[in-house]
C-alpha cells in the first residue's frame, strides 16, 4: 500500500518529515503523534500535495505527485474544516464527486449515499454554515468516501464529534477496514486509533519512531524501563519489598502516597513476583496499570527514546 | 477535464447567486448607463459619434470588464486557499486545472453579460448612437476583453497568492492605463492596445486617423491578427497558470 524510502521533507530549514522509511501492505494503520509531529506533512506527501525533498515514495504503486490515476483511488479528509458556509452538504459532496469524473446524476446519487452513511440524511440539504462541528466532520468524511476509494486517508477525523458520533464513526471505519480496503488514520489521541486498528505508526519531530502492531512495537521496548503503577492501602510496605527485586530501577510514591510507580527493565519479573510481595506484606491492592496495557505508555516510552532520555 | 471544469462552473455560479454578489453585478451593469446619462446632459457637438463610441469603449470593455474581472478572477485561487477549501479540490484527479478553467469560465460568463447589458442599457436608456454594426463591435470587444483579462487576472492571482488584488490593481493602472496609451512600441504588450486596434478597425475609423497616430497607437496589423494575439495570450496565460498550480506546493495546514 505504502512504500517510503528515506523520505525527507524540508520547509526551508525546518524539517517536516525526517528520513522516513517504511513499507506497509494493504490494511488499516493509525498514524500517531502529538500536534506538530509531522503527520499532516506525511499525509500531504502521500496525497501528492508535497514532493519529498529527499527520498521517494509510492502509494498503491504510484508516485503520488500530480497523479490523477492514484487520486481516483484515494479518498482524503484533511484535519481542518474549510467548508463553504452557503452551500448544502449534498451540493458540495456532489460537486466534489463530479470532480472525480462522475456524471452529475451518479455524483448526486453517490453523494447522497455517502451522506446517509455518515448519518447526515436529515441535514444534507441544509447550508453547511449551520452545521455543528460534528456534522461538518461527517460531511468531510462523506466527500472522502463518495467515490468508493481503495485507500482512505483521514487526518483527525473524530475531532469535534460527540461520544455517540465517535462511536458511530469508529464503527464505520471498522467496517471500512473489514472490506479489505486501506486506511491511514492520523490522530494525536491514542484511544481513537486503538478503537479502529492495532497497527500503527508513531511519528514525532518528523521522525518515524516505530511502526507495526502494538505487540511488535512492544518488542522494541524489551530493554526500555516500563512503569508499573500500583495503588494499595500501604504502598510504603509494598515498596520496601519491591526494591529488593534486581530489575527494579526506581520507585516513587504518587497521589499523596496512595500509590507507587515502579520503574523496571523487567516488568514481567515484577508482575510474576507481585502476588508474593502482596501476600507477604499483607497490603490490599486496588489497581495495577502498566505499559503493557496502554498505548499511551508505549508512546511515552518511545518518546523518551527519541528525546534521548533513555 | 471538460466535464470537471463545467462542474466547477455550475458550482461557482450557484454560489454567485447571493444578494451581495448580485448587487456588485448590478452596479457594474448600471455604471455605463449612469455615466452616459450624465454625458447626455451636455452632449458633444463636434465628432459626436466618435466621442460616444469612445466613451462606451472606455466604460464597457475598459472599466466594466476590467473591474468585474479584477473582482472575480483575481482572487479565485487565493480565496480557495484562504478558506482552506483548496485541498478538497487539489486531491481530485486533474482538480487543480479543472478549478482554474472552471473559475475562468465563471469569471467570463459573469462579466460578459454585465458588459453586454450595460451596453444595451446605455444605448437604449441614454439614447446613445444605435447603429447595429457598432453595437456588435462593442459586444465583440466585451467578449474579447473578458476572455483576455480573465486569463491575465487569473494568472496574477496564481503567481501572487498574497495580495493579488493589489498586484492586479497596480498592473491595471500602470500597464493597461499608462503604458497602454504611451505612443511607443511598448504599448503593443498591453491588452488595451489590441482591443483599441480591433475596435478602431472594425468601426472603420482607422482611415480617418492621422498616419502617425495610427502607427503609434494602433500599428499596421489587421484586426484579425490582434484577435489572434489576444486569444493566444489568454491561452498562454491559462496554460502557464495551470503549470504553476500543478507544480507549486500549495498547502493549507493547521498542524505543521
Amino acid at each position: 500500500m505504502l512504500e517510503l524510502r528515506n523520505v525527507t521533507k524540508l520547509y526551508g530549514a525546518v524539517i517536516g518529515v525526517n528520513d522516513v522509511t517504511l513499507s506497509l501492505p494493504m490494511g488499516a494503520y493509525g498514524l500517531l503523534g502529538p500536534n506538530g509531529a509531522g503527520k499532516s506533512t506525511l499525509l500531504n506527501l502521500l496525497t501528492g500535495q508535497l514532493r519529498p525533498t529527499l527520498g521517494s515514495l509510492r502509494v498503491l504503486g504510484y508516485n503520488p505527485r500530480n497523479n490523477a490515476e492514484l487520486l481516483r483511488r484515494v479518498g482524503f479528509c484533511p484535519g481542518f474544516e474549510g467548508l463553504y458556509s452557503n452551500v448544502s452538504g449534498r451540493e458540495w459532496v456532489t460537486y466534489l464527486a463530479e470532480l472525480y469524473g462522475l456524471d452529475r446524476r451518479t455524483a448526486g446519487r453517490r453523494a447522497a449515499e455517502a451522506l446517509e452513511l455518515v448519518g447526515l440524511e436529515g441535514a444534507m440539504d441544509r447550508p453547511m454554515g449551520g452545521y455543528s462541528r460534528g456534522m461538518r466532520q461527517r460531511t468531510k468524511l462523506a466527500q472522502a468516501i463518495c467515490h468508493d476509494p481503495e485507500l482512505l486517508i483521514l487526518d483527525e477525523p473524530l475531532n469535534g464529534l460527540d461520544p455517540v458520533g465517535r462511536h458511530e464513526m469508529t464503527e464505520l471505519l471498522r467496517d471500512w477496514t473489514k472490506e479489505g480496503k486501506g486506511l491511514i488514520l492520523a490522530s494525536h489521541v491514542l484511544h481513537e486509533v486503538e478503537a479502529v486498528t492495532r497497527n500503527f505508526l508513531l511519528i514525532c519531530g518528523g521522525r518515524l519512531l516505530a511502526s507495526g502492531s502494538a505487540e511488535e512495537v512492544h518488542d522494541l521496548l524489551a530493554d526500555v524501563p516500563n512503569e508499573i503503577r500500583i495503588r494499595c492501602d500501604r504502598p510504603q510496605d509494598l515498596g520496601r519489598r519491591i526494591l529488593d527485586e534486581p530489575g527494579v530501577e526506581a520507585l516513587r510514591f504518587v497521589d499523596g502516597g496512595e500509590a507507587l510507580v515502579v520503574s523496571t527493565r523487567s516488568a514481567a519479573a515484577v508482575y510474576a513476583r507481585l502476588p508474593e510481595w502482596v501476600e507477604a506484606s499483607g497490603v490490599r491492592v486496588t489497581e495495577v496499570a502498566s505499559a503493557d496495557e496502554s498505548l499511551q505508555e508505549l508512546f511515552d516510552s518511545l518518546m523518551k527514546i527519541h528525546r534521548g532520555e533513555v | 477535464m471538460g466535464s470537471a471544469a463545467l462542474a466547477v462552473l455550475r458550482f461557482e455560479w450557484n454560489r454567485t447567486l447571493t444578494a451581495p454578489r448580485m448587487a456588485w453585478w448590478l452596479a457594474l451593469v448600471l455604471f455605463p448607463p449612469a455615466i452616459t446619462i450624465l454625458v447626455r446632459a451636455n452632449p458633444p457637438t463636434l465628432n459626436a459619434e466618435y466621442i460616444w463610441w469612445s466613451l462606451l469603449y472606455f466604460l464597457i470593455p475598459g472599466v466594466v470588464c476590467l473591474m468585474g474581472l479584477l473582482l472575480w478572477a483575481t482572487p479565485a485561487i487565493q480565496s480557495e486557499l484562504e478558506n482552506k477549501t483548496w485541498i478538497y479540490l487539489a486531491v481530485r484527479p486533474g482538480g487543480k486545472v479543472a478549478v482554474l478553467l472552471g473559475k475562468y469560465l465563471t469569471a467570463v460568463t459573469w462579466t460578459v453579460p454585465a458588459g453586454w447589458l450595460g451596453l444595451i442599457l446605455s444605448v437604449i436608456l441614454a439614447g446613445a448612437p444605435n447603429e447595429l454594426g457598432d453595437w456588435l463591435v462593442l459586444g465583440a470587444l466585451v467578449l474579447l476583453s473578458c476572455m483576455t483579462y480573465a486569463a491575465v487576472f487569473l494568472f496574477i492571482g496564481t503567481i501572487f497568492q498574497k495580495r493579488p488584488m493589489v498586484v492586479a490593481l497596480i498592473y491595471t493602472i500602470v500597464v493597461e492605463f499608462v503604458l497602454g496609451i504611451i505612443p511607443a512600441m511598448i504599448n503593443q504588450f498591453t491588452v488595451q492596445h489590441h482591443l483599441r486596434s480591433i475596435g478602431v478597425r472594425w468601426l472603420g475609423w482607422d482611415e480617418e486617423l492621422p498616419l502617425q497616430a495610427r502607427a503609434m497607437y494602433l500599428g499596421e496589423a489587421p484586426a484579425i491578427l490582434h484577435v489572434i494575439v489576444l486569444l493566444a495570450a489568454a491561452g498562454f496565460l491559462l496554460a502557464v497558470s495551470a503549470i504553476v498550480l500543478r507544480e507549486r506546493e500549495l498547502i493549507v495546514s493547521e498542524e505543521d
